[in-house]
């Protein structure tokens, strides 16, 4: 029999297939003691730290150290929380969890726009191996040289995005990257923004189309060969 | 990365579905940076700042509890003015400045006098109070005064001799007279 929130090849249940009462074990095992909590932190940080670690990094201009720091520091604070039973699960947990992480990195971002160093480090990414330039088209398909075409052409496709989520309005841009990186649901986006679900359709919506109207400003989709599409 | 998700997305306008579908891509690309060897390291930094934070419990623990040199020195200050305190209290209000004062007298010294019977003048003059004295004066003159009186000493004497007279009477009287003969005082008593 496998145990609890595992798949037959070893990796943590996905959080749709986790049920609550899997997710409240797995939350009173990572309450105890080490080394007795190491397999139920192992096995949090498989389910969530992936989406965390994406969220953070995209609203940090893609600084992957400082991600890093973010999720250690978020699971960190919930394993205080968990110990100190100031966190009683009530199947709210992915949108407390998301809350805890999205006020650590509004507080490093606040950090960084007072060093002015969130700005440089975007430019440096922009500068750096992540290529910028628009790709070129080859015409030997599934050669290396396709790869890696296909490759820079993604990455230019990444940091036009970048750019414009850095555009969108900071409500806006909250919601597509809880939506996109954190993978919630419109449910928990709810939740997470305490806002009304209807709110967050609409604003998910919004932002969106504010979204396509930058990057069309920035480039035409057409001329990219549709490499949004 | 969507296994939360809904499918809200499938109802968006074709432009609207080509930018999210973009942006899950570049949610993909900005989480493959989570690899299995940081995740690692994360879990071994949970389990040290798990370690941190017993200690600095531990830590805080103690020190809620040491006491300190200026705590014992105020609480050494505070026991001796309690001390001091209650010793005066004693001393003013004590129990055995309340019966010198019913005796007449204080001993010298105060408080702790031993009670001074004016009958006993020769303690009195051993103590050299000159309370005491004034006490024994007091006593002599009253004895002089009755001495002195003979008014008073009369009618002392008159009453005490009514008095023998009445008890002979009931004596005589009374069928168990025979108890209270005294043959060698002669009869009646």
């Amino acid at each position: 029999m496998l145990p609890q929130g595992m798949q037959p090849d070893g990796s943590p249940t996905p959080p749709a297939q986790a049920d609550d009462a899997a997710l409240r074990a797995l939350l009173r095992e990572a309450a105890t003691p080490p080394p007795r909590c190491d397999s139920a932190w192992k096995q949090l940080l498989g389910i969530y730290g992936k989406r965390v670690f994406g969220l953070a990094r995209s609203r940090l201009g893609g600084d992957r150290d400082a991600a890093e720091d973010i999720v250690q520091s978020v699971f960190s604070k919930l394993a205080v929380k968990l110990r100190a039973g100031e966190y009683v699960e009530e199947g709210k947990f992915e949108a407390y969890l998301f809350r805890v992480a999205m006020n650590r990195i509004r507080d490093e971002g606040r950090r960084r726009s007072r060093s002015r160093e969130f700005v440089t480090n975007l430019e440096a990414t922009r500068n750096s191996g992540e290529q910028v330039e628009p790709p070129v088209a080859d015409p030997l398909s599934g050669s290396p040289a396709d790869h890696a075409a296909r490759r820079t052409q993604e990455q230019h496709e990444h940091n036009l995005l970048r750019e414009a989520l850095a555009q969108l309005p900071e409500a806006d841009r909250e919601v597509i990257e809880l939506r996109h990186h954190g993978g919630m649901s419109f449910q928990q986006l709810s939740l997470v923004l305490e806002e009304p679900i209807g709110t967050i359709l609409a604003r998910h919506h919004r932002a969106l189309r504010k979204l396509r109207a930058i990057l069309d400003g920035k480039l035409s989709l057409e001329q990219t060969g549709g490499s949004l599409s | 990365m969507t296994e939360q998700r809904d499918h809200f997305d499938d109802h968006l306008p074709e432009d609207l579905r080509k930018v999210s579908a973009a942006l899950d891509r570049l949610a993909q690309a900005d989480a493959a940076g989570f690899d299995p060897a940081m995740q690692e390291r994360i879990a071994a930094s949970l389990k040290a700042s798990h370690a941190q934070h017993q200690r600095g419990l531990q830590e805080h623990h103690r020190r809620r509890w040491r006491i300190t040199p200026m705590a014992r020195l105020a609480a050494s200050l505070l026991i001796i003015i309690g001390v001091g305190a209650a010793w005066l209290a004693l001393r003013t209000t004590g129990p055995s400045r309340v019966t010198s004062e019913r005796n007449g007298t204080l001993a010298r010294g105060g408080g702790e006098g031993t009670p001074t019977d004016p009958a006993t003048p020769g303690l009195a003059e051993e103590l050299g109070s000159t309370e005491s004295t004034s006490a024994a004066e007091a006593w002599a003159s009253l004895d002089a005064l009755y001495e002195d009186d003979p008014a008073i000493v009369r009618t002392a004497s008159e009453d005490a001799e009514q008095l023998w007279r009445a008890l002979g009477e009931h004596a005589t009287n009374d069928p168990l007279a025979g108890l209270f003969t005294n043959e060698e005082s002669g009869g009646a008593l």
